[in-house]
């Protein structure tokens, strides 16, 4: 369901330790009709944080939200993602 | 943030199969985008050492390219200006490397993987300026600095400081009891690695610690370990859900802290207990992978990250795994003193 505030509605991401902090409106860069694998993308480019082969994916309050849900879908609530690939050290 | 390389250059890196730049390269490669690493690095050192506000607007970056012999440049001087109602406060350092050597490194790989040159061959790196002909990369970057929050260490919990020394411009305290986990689980777990969350956060005191002169300190203050990681020999796999857990006891324990970094070790030799003292072919605590320093591109971007090692330290007189912890100098990650402290 569409909320009613959509073009209102911000959404901010940041890196795990949040020192990278992105805000986005869904009226410019991103709509109600990009999807989170989408958003993820434009935040690692805003932010020139490297993919380096790796999947990105988005959490919001504890829980990985889906890369092909659109943004328009997502609850009201989750509006603070946390941006973080699968990675391994050597 | 305006950034500007003098001379308006482009910056390109090149593979040779000799010494000598005649003839051509077995690659070449546009890398001036890897030169906002180095910006984003002098501006957060900068803040860290005090001489940078952290809350300055009208950023301003000059890369001078220092010459080998030009076009070919031996590193990088960097310098951010910041203004303030005081006038303008810069910070310069130099810087050697970059993710361009991390680039080198994988293309030799690369190259050596579909067989167009032989294992045992050398490929030679160089740096050279070419005019720019695009427009410029660097500018327009996003420059933050990292969250700093005004409190004492007695405040935060820190009731005694231990062994260990601090460097002046970047002193980092470590909880023993953190450390002392860190050597147990590395020597526990051998060969096949282990790691986990690590929580703390920056502090800015009142008064620099005696022997330092910055107030910015970092406390590197818990570790998290979690089984949903996983280790195996010379790898050790983050698991996303296990972070994201980690960052909300960060907040659960309620001193504002964050996950600052991971750790992760090396491996230790359980058979020989001899790890610090003989040749091995497990890595040190101070040989940084490609792997690894893909954790600290993309999953702790920031430069004020420090990434703490535990393994083998060859010379140590220990018979136990050492901890080393880097942080981000010069475009390389390069071992810092620190000092443990008591909660």
């Amino acid at each position: 369901m569409v909320a009613a505030t959509l073009p209102d509605r911000k959404i901010t991401m940041t890196d795990l330790g949040g020192f990278k902090r992105f805000q986005a409106a869904l009226d410019a860069e991103l709509t109600p009709r990009h999807t989170v694998a989408q958003a993820v993308d434009h935040y690692l480019a805003q932010m020139r944080i490297p993919k380096n082969g790796l999947d990105f994916m988005a959490f919001s309050r504890g829980v990985r939200l889906d890369g092909n849900t659109v943004l328009g879908d997502l609850p009201e609530q989750d509006t603070e993602w946390t941006v973080m690939p699968e990675v391994a050290a050597g | 943030m305006h950034v500007t390389i003098d001379g308006d250059y482009d910056v390109c890196l090149e593979l040779r199969a000799e010494r000598s730049t005649q003839g051509p390269p077995l690659v070449s490669q546009c890398v001036t985008e890897d030169l906002a690493d180095l910006v984003e690095e002098t501006h957060t050192r900068g803040v860290l050492a005090d001489v940078l506000p952290a809350d300055g607007r009208d950023l301003e970056a000059a890369v001078r390219p220092v010459w080998a012999d030009r076009p070919l440049i031996r590193h990088f001087e960097i310098t951010v200006t910041v203004q303030t109602a005081q006038g303008p406060r810069s910070f310069t350092q130099q810087c050697a490397g970059g993710r361009w050597v991390r680039r080198a490194e994988a293309l030799r790989l690369a190259m050596i993987a579909e067989g167009t040159l032989a294992e045992d061959a050398a490929a030679y790196r160089v740096l050279v300026a070419v005019p720019r002909r695009g427009p410029a990369v660097l500018d327009g970057l996003p420059i933050e600095a990292p969250p700093i929050v005004d409190e004492t260490l007695e405040e935060y919990g820190v009731r005694v400081l231990g062994a260990g020394s601090l460097v002046p411009s970047r002193p980092v305290l470590v909880n023993r009891r953190m450390v002392a986990d860190m050597t147990e689980r590395t020597e526990r777990s051998g060969v096949t690695e282990t790691g986990g969350a690590v929580l703390g956060k920056l502090l800015r005191l009142p008064e620099p610690l005696p022997g330092t002169s910055t107030r910015v300190v970092t406390v590197v203050a818990a570790g998290l370990a979690d089984e949903r990681h996983e280790g195996a020999p010379s790898s050790f796999r983050f698991s996303p859900e296990a972070l994201v857990e980690a960052a909300q006891i960060a907040r659960l324990r309620g001193h504002g802290e964050s996950v600052l970094t991971a750790w992760h070790s090396h491996g230790w030799g359980t058979d020989c207990a001899r790890c610090n003292q003989s040749a091995c072919p497990l890595p040190t605590v101070d040989q940084l992978s490609l792997d690894d320093y893909k954790v600290l591109e993309s999953l702790f971007p920031s430069k004020a990250t420090l990434m703490p090692i535990a393994g083998r330290s060859p010379g140590s007189q220990s018979r136990r795994p050492a901890v080393a912890i880097h942080h981000w100098c010069g475009g390389t990650m390069r071992p810092l003193r620190w000092q443990e402290y008591d909660e």
